[in-house]
């Protein structure tokens, strides 16, 4: 099975800072990879980079098995990203910016969604206008773009952010879903107790670096071939 | 183009324009044309037109910068992110979008083009050749405003930006152009180029949100 995600040698200097030095992974089809590291870490950079929104400084990356270096576009199309400031939807209602998303992503994986079924699941209030949403309500949209994109790939930076108690665990099941749908997705948490929830295994970023960490139900060990997550040994 | 359309379709700043246009050509035709003759000899539908394109040259350009969708050159990657659209895609849907509004706005003021085309004794048949330059003016100033907001920042600058490289363009072609379709298509194809140039650009320079 081609890998949703396969990164080699991925390295990311900002002048003479290294933020992230000789990475590597895979994720599987219906695999939830968590990323966890101290702030400063290079999280936030290894997923926009995922996310083909920041070009690695070398290495190879390929999305759904696309050169999401050399076909930037390509790839793109097969990912979403969910992360802060990325809502270009400012000035739209609700329902209308998850309409021009429908339209302008075809659904690839999984069951079709509709906007109708994502609004009333997200809860989110489908005529109000976006700007006057709360930080929290802002979070629900962002999510339900990416999930209503249904590309093979979805990265989540701290999904759950600002969201209450029963909206986390609603959306935590929405992701488990979706998730288990054969979509894969590369995480970051604030709180490690959600990740446990969704994630199947986990890489510790620090000073740059990747290190695989035990998952919290042992599947890694059936998913990862040997050293497939580098902790910089080239 | 849709979203493109309803951003800029929504800001405050459209209405207030549409009101000022009509506003200065109205008030100009209907009031001033008697007493202060702007060009010598010339009828009030001759004078009008004069007093219109510079109040135009003027609001479009601003209109152009305030109405459309706030992304900057960031943006413009965020959006190709989101929708897995190239940039040059959105470059091409802002520049038809906005000249959709510009040309809204020019059309505002054709009741008063009408009363002075009426006044000066003028048939109706002059209006096609009318909305032919308003529409050839939408291009230029809209495409001027796309590429503008991508190469400067605040939105002042673009719009000083977006003004003086339109009215440049239009200069020059009345210059090295008879006066009439001729130089209003040339206007409308050079708008078009514009658009065209920053798409293609886009598609290197605005790849990626983050570097």
């Amino acid at each position: 099975m081609t890998p949703a995600i396969r990164a080699s040698r991925l390295t990311k200097r900002f002048g003479q800072t290294m933020v992230l030095d000789d990475i590597a992974l895979e994720v599987q089809p219906g695999e939830c990879l968590g990323v966890t590291g101290t702030n400063g870490a290079g999280r936030t950079t290894l997923l926009r980079i995922l996310a083909t929104l920041s070009p690695p400084s070398s290495g190879r990356l390929e999305i759904a098995g696309i050169d999401a270096v050399r076909r930037v576009m390509d790839a793109r199309a097969h990912v979403m990203y969910v992360g802060p400031d990325l809502l270009p939807g400012d000035g739209l209602l609700v329902r209308e910016y998850l309409d021009i998303v429908r339209a302008a992503r075809p659904h690839t994986v999984g069951a079709p969604l509709t906007v109708p079924d994502v609004v009333a699941r997200a809860g989110l209030p489908g005529d109000a206008p976006i700007r006057t949403l709360s930080s929290g309500f802002r979070q629900r949209l962002a999510l339900a773009a990416g999930i209503l994109a249904g590309t093979p790939v979805l990265l989540l930076d701290d999904p759950l952010r600002g969201l209450d108690q029963g909206a986390k665990t609603e959306c935590l099941g929405w992701l488990r879903e979706i998730r288990d749908g054969g979509t894969a997705m590369v995480a970051t948490f604030y709180d490690a107790d959600d990740e446990a929830l969704l994630c199947h295994r986990l890489v510790h970023m620090g000073d740059g670096r990747a290190s695989h960490q035990a998952g919290r139900d042992g599947a890694e060990a059936m998913r990862l071939p040997p050293r497939a997550v580098v902790a910089g040994d080239g | 183009m849709l979203r493109e359309f309803l951003l800029a379709a929504r800001r405050p700043a459209l209405t207030a324009v549409l009101c000022l246009h009509v506003a200065l050509v109205a008030g100009f035709t209907l009031v001033w044309h008697r007493g202060m003759p702007v060009l010598a000899g010339a009828n009030p539908y001759e004078q009008q037109r004069l007093v219109q394109w510079i109040v135009l040259w003027g609001l479009l350009p601003w209109t152009a910068v305030r109405c459309a969708a706030p992304d900057g050159a960031t943006g413009l990657a965020r959006v190709s992110a989101v929708l897995a659209v190239r940039p040059s895609s959105v470059v091409v849907a802002k520049f038809l979008a906005l000249s959709g509004v510009l040309m809204l706005v020019g059309m505002a003021g054709l009741p008063a083009v009408i009363l002075a085309l009426q006044m000066s004794a003028l048939p109706l048949s002059a209006l096609p050749a009318h909305l032919f330059s308003l529409a050839a003016l939408a291009l230029l100033v809209a495409a001027a405003a796309v590429a503008s907001s991508l190469a400067v920042q605040g939105r002042l600058a673009a719009w000083l930006l977006a003004a003086g490289s339109s009215g440049v363009v239009l200069l020059a072609l009345s210059a090295s152009l008879p006066a009439g379709l001729l130089a209003w298509l040339a206007a409308g194809a050079t708008g078009s180029a514009i658009a065209a140039a920053t798409a293609r650009w886009s598609d290197t320079a605005h790849r990626y949100c983050y570097e």
